[in-house]
């Protein structure tokens, strides 16, 4: 058994090889060079495990000691070619990737290649099986012995443990309170994830500290950059962006609506669920610190009254969202709740009424609202 | 052959097996409080019961009253019998009984009262530490002491890890402990920040992995094969996953700490060491589940096996979505949210709570020569239980999920979609019911084993000393040679406690050292000063509080944080924080910025809402805080605080500060508490409050109107 571990370590480093590859190269997507080296990979290997499988059988009519010999430093060969090639592939898509992007391979092709080559993988473990019975047969086992299933998992070997059925064979004369151990194998699943684990730290470190990985300060950097220009085109395009020189104040109930739900939320806290006030000023009655009507309530909410407490929300609600909230606000006038705080300020008078919105109409709706 | 008569000490096995099962019974019952004060605040009525107190004394009382009782009832029934010896001294044992259960009193009373570190699993106060101390040493003194009078040469793997366990435990409570106390009832960390932070997690963490980890691996090496009568799967396994673990472990502290200001390389480690954990992780729960290789038509009708077949499940599960959650990416997700409660529960209620019902399942019927009174009620238990961790975990994955998705999600144009907290908590309040009700489940089933244990008890007759026999280690002969080395270090026990002591110092040591000594680490930022006198009262009154187990003061560096919060956190921020604050959990918004032009609110509204956050924001779940309007914090204290933080570092013996700032610190308490009183009187009096200056709310205002100021000067400066 022990024959195949380097080799199928190696074959676990691939995937994991290249997807470091993969990710140094993002940058320009992955260069014509794997691809290159991946085939490179594929025939020697291919070739290899043609050599090892004919001086396998030419030698089974021979030895069996000599066989295991002959074998197993086959297999250490060809372990160390493929290593040898993925540590070319790696620093091959280093050097490529600040290479024009001209001879990119796609990566749905990457992925269909390694998928490929972990298949290959499969067969080759299971010929490689196989191979072992017919050695074990050429020694003179019967083939039931040998030919342990044909089950592919089994075939793979994933737990290599002994049945119970022949469990005395390893039993070790250790006994505590009773207790007694066996001397299984480690199961090489867990065995290659252990591996694959202490390989993919090295790839991390290496990707993250060495190479050119985004550690979290640069990644914020881009995720706030990309945000921004985003934000810059979106501003671009809009046409009717609302500010405090052209709000308007809406009353349909709908706006109204968004407008509370808003308030609820975020305002009244401050300013109490009906407007009456609270830590921040009643909203209810005509007096205005920082003035009254649409425009310079929009203001103050916009800005904020850091000063005093009174938080700036541009940063958190767009300015229809702002503009709602506003005219919400304003559609509580004259509502009179209980416990309303003491007025502050100066009692505001609307100085032009241009679109002689009537007054009575802001109680209605603010009444109706109340309900 | 010479034969030696002894007897084994069931006695002590059964006074833990005991307070297990009450503490047990009373930490899950503290578990169900705090569960029912998410759905229902009011519960916090009082200041004793309040969530912020609760909380950890929920969390100490399961892990060290529970688990750690159990651990000693496994250790102590197990030794004695993989050793071929009694316990070297039943005085000994006695006094690691009662020191333990003072100890856990002392918490219980401590806890309520506020008097806390506010260091995750370490809250306990210096004078409980130092008990903690002497009882683990006499803990490690019964146990050495009875395995080098041994009647088995080799020592089997529990007993490895028992030894791993006292060593590592003794190592990182000592190094977590460093802390200069001003008063009986109150210390300070030695570690500031970032520092602080590290050590705290590296302790953390560990408490988790050789607390509720390798001693619970050791009890399941112990019992599993004893109620299964089946061979152990791999000795070689065994030694491979015993000592990967062990030294992998140490380092994964700082995944706790991904994406804060700790430093990239210190978090990469964090990252990495959690990864290559899986392995190690699993290999025990390979050799717990493949022990019962031709024994699970056991499984089916033998309740103990039964319910460790779960308990090693939730092990592998939970111990390979660690690692996951170690991933960074899965890490922005999933930190501060209810999915990490949710990750432990599974290891707590699964793997340590499982366990040990297994445990004791196995030990009663033994030690009381009888039969367990009902099978039926067992199976029972297994069930409801097994139901009450489905229903506890999956709600909460759920939650956090949904949650942090909710904390990340942008608008079209570019502005977060809840802006308010509050939304992101009250959509998930249906998913804490569940949990309240799966914790429930999982209670009713406690109680259910607590009656089935007692009848069994009052069945048989309990056998104190049990009698045994065995023949004394022969000298070993001369062709003793050509053994495996690390057979030879099965007979060395000494060797095998320096071994562990060196595997298990080497992460800690790289990961602290650098931190501590290398000024680039933590670049200063000039315009950070040191807290007032006020605002370091208010910080103990957070402290006393336990905020921060809501509150995190740690904005991470991604866009949804800094649009929520304002800038990211850094290193440099905290130089003066001991203890450091960050938190682990967000069930309200963080706090680094709190008083920031971004996110400052009044100092009347602050009030209010401690008052009573729901006369403010009617669906808040936060607890109300109304005795802070009638405690007052303790200006005689002042000076000792300063004289404190100048010991620790703290610049108050320099520029501004003078000459013996600490004998004139009250005259600025007093000045900036009253100008906070006349900030908000006028406001606070129309309501009907009494605002005087020297009441705690006033303090924590103070502080709370502090975080995140000193950046932000840094900035317009810079401008």
């Amino acid at each position: 058994m022990k024959r195949y571990n380097l080799l199928i370590a190696s074959f676990l480093c691939l995937p994991m090889m290249t997807f470091a590859g993969n990710s140094i190269a993002k940058a320009s997507g992955i260069s014509d060079a794997i691809l290159v080296t991946l085939l490179v990979c594929f025939i020697v290997l291919l070739l290899v495990i043609t050599k090892v499988l004919v001086s396998s059988i030419e030698a089974i009519g021979k030895e069996g000691k000599k066989v295991e010999k002959n074998d197993s430093q086959s297999t250490k060969i060809v372990s160390l070619i493929i290593l040898s090639s993925l540590s070319f592939s790696a620093q091959a898509a280093e050097t490529n990737a600040s290479i024009d992007s001209a001879y990119v391979l796609s990566n749905s092709l990457f992925w269909i290649l390694v998928g490929v080559i972990l298949l290959l993988a499969v067969i080759i473990g299971v010929l490689f099986k196989s191979l072992n019975t017919l050695i074990k047969v050429a020694k003179g086992e019967s083939f039931e012995e040998a030919e342990v299933t044909t089950d592919l998992f089994a075939a793979l070997n994933l737990t290599d443990n002994i049945p119970i059925e022949r469990e005395v064979d390893i039993m070790l004369d250790h006994n505590y309170d009773g207790i007694t151990e066996l001397d299984n194998n480690l199961p090489p699943w867990w065995k290659y994830m252990f591996y694959g684990t202490i390989v993919f730290a090295f790839v991390y470190i290496y990707h993250y500290h060495i190479g050119d990985g985004q550690l979290q300060t640069a990644e914020y950097l881009t995720e706030v950059e990309a945000a921004a220009a985003e934000k810059e085109t979106m501003m671009a395009n809009a046409t009717d962006l609302i500010t405090e020189e052209n709000v308007t104040y809406l009353i349909a109930a709908a706006d109204l609506a968004k407008g509370e739900a808003i308030y609820q939320g975020n305002c009244a806290t401050c300013h109490g669920q009906l407007g009456e006030g609270g830590a921040g000023p009643n909203m209810t009655d005509e007096f205005w610190i920082h003035g009254g009507g649409i425009s310079n309530i929009f203001k103050t909410i916009k800005y904020g009254v850091p000063a005093k407490g009174m938080i700036a929300w541009q940063s958190q609600f767009s300015p229809s969202q702002m503009q709602k909230v506003a005219s919400y606000v304003l559609s509580l006038q004259g509502t009179k709740p209980a416990n309303g705080k003491a007025p502050q300020g100066e009692k505001y008078v609307e100085e032009v009424v241009e679109d002689a919105t009537p007054a009575d109409s802001t109680v209605v709706i603010a009444a109706t609202i109340a309900e | 052959m010479e034969i030696e008569k002894f007897k084994y000490d069931n006695n002590i096995v059964r006074m833990f097996g005991n307070a297990t099962i009450l503490w047990g019974a009373i930490g899950m019952l503290v578990g169900l409080l705090v569960a029912f004060q998410f759905i229902f605040p009011s519960l916090s009525f009082m200041e004793y019961v309040s969530f912020g107190r609760v909380r950890p004394l929920h969390t100490n009382a399961v892990i060290f009253a529970f688990v750690g009782n159990g651990i000693f009832t496994g250790v102590y029934y197990s030794l004695q019998r993989l050793l071929k010896t009694r316990m070297y001294s039943d005085l000994l044992s006695k006094i690691n009984f009662w020191g333990w259960q003072a100890i856990i009193v002392s918490a219980v009373v401590t806890l309520p009262l506020g008097i806390t570190t506010s260091k995750e699993y370490a809250e306990l106060e210096w004078p409980i530490d130092i008990a903690i101390t002497i009882i683990w040493v006499v803990f490690g003194w019964n146990l050495f002491a009875t395995i080098l009078k041994r009647r088995e040469r080799h020592l089997y793997v529990a007993v490895w890890f028992y030894i791993a366990t006292f060593v590592t435990v003794a190592v990182l409570h000592l190094v977590n402990s460093f802390e200069l106390p001003i008063s009986f009832t109150k210390s300070y960390s030695w570690y500031a920040g970032v520092q602080d932070a590290l050590v705290q997690w590296w302790y953390g963490h560990n408490a988790v992995a050789f607390f509720l980890t390798t001693p619970y691996l050791g009890l399941m090496y112990y019992f599993v094969p004893k109620a299964a009568n089946r061979p152990v799967f791999s000795y070689r396994l065994s030694i491979i996953h015993f000592w990967a673990l062990i030294f992998l472990y140490i380092w994964a502290g700082p995944h706790h700490l991904l994406y804060t200001a700790l430093p990239d390389w210190a978090q990469s480690l964090g990252v990495v060491f959690s990864i290559m954990l899986i392995a190690p992780s699993w290999g025990g729960m390979i050799n717990g589940l493949l022990t019962l290789r031709g024994a699970w038509d056991k499984v089916r009708d033998n309740v103990v096996l039964k319910f460790m077949v779960v308990a090693i499940t939730a092990y592998g599960m939970s111990t390979f979505e660690g690692p996951m959650l170690s991933l960074k990416n899965v890490n922005a997700i999933a930190h501060f949210t209810d999915w990490i409660v949710a990750h432990v529960h599974v290891g707590a209620l699964g793997w340590n709570g499982f366990l040990t019902f297994g445990m004791l399942y196995y030990l009663w019927p033994i030690m009381f020569n009888t039969k367990l009174y009902s099978k039926k009620l067992a199976n029972i238990h297994f069930w409801i239980g097994t139901l009450g961790i489905l229903f506890y975990a999956i709600p909460l994955y759920w939650a956090g999920f949904v949650q942090s998705q909710m904390w990340n999600d942008f608008t079209n144009e570019g502005f977060l979609k809840y802006p308010n907290f509050l939304e992101t908590v009250t959509n998930i309040i249906p998913m804490y019911a569940y949990r309240a009700v799966g914790g429930l489940l999982y209670y009713i089933g406690v109680l259910v084993m607590i009656v089935n244990l007692i009848k069994t008890a009052k069945s048989g007759v309990f056998v104190a000393d049990e009698p045994a026999e065995a023949a004394p280690i022969k000298p070993i002969g001369k062709n003793y040679q050509d053994e495996h080395w690390h057979r030879f270090l099965e007979r060395k026990p000494t060797l095998m406690l320096i071994g562990s002591l060196v595997v298990i110092s080497i992460g800690g040591i790289i990961e602290m050292v650098p931190t501590f000594l290398v000024d680039s680490n933590i670049p200063t930022i000039k315009s950070v000063k040191p807290y007032t006198p006020l605002e370091l009262h208010g910080r103990d009154v957070y402290i006393s509080e336990g905020c921060n187990n809501c509150h995190s003061q740690m904005v991470r560096p991604f866009r949804s944080e800094t649009e929520r919060y304002g800038e990211y956190s850094k290193a440099g921020e905290f130089v003066y924080d001991h203890p450091h604050l960050w938190g682990s959990k967000r069930t309200g918004p963080d706090l680094a910025r709190e008083g920031s032009s971004k996110l400052r609110k009044p100092n009347s509204w602050h009030f209010k809402h401690m008052y009573d956050p729901r006369s403010l924001s009617p669906q808040s779940i936060m607890p109300a805080y109304p005795w802070l309007l009638d405690n007052t914090y303790d200006t005689s204290m002042t000076a000792a605080k300063i004289n404190a933080m100048i010991t620790l570092g703290v610049p108050y013996d320099e520029a501004p500060y003078g000459d013996n700032y600490a004998a004139r610190a009250n005259e600025d308490v007093i000045k900036q508490a009253n100008e906070i009183v006349e900030d908000m009187r006028a406001v606070l009096e129309e309501d009907g409050f009494d605002v005087e200056a020297d009441k705690e709310i006033i303090a924590l205002i103070a502080y709370l109107q502090r975080l995140g100021v000193d950046i932000e000067k840094g900035q317009t400066v810079k401008k």
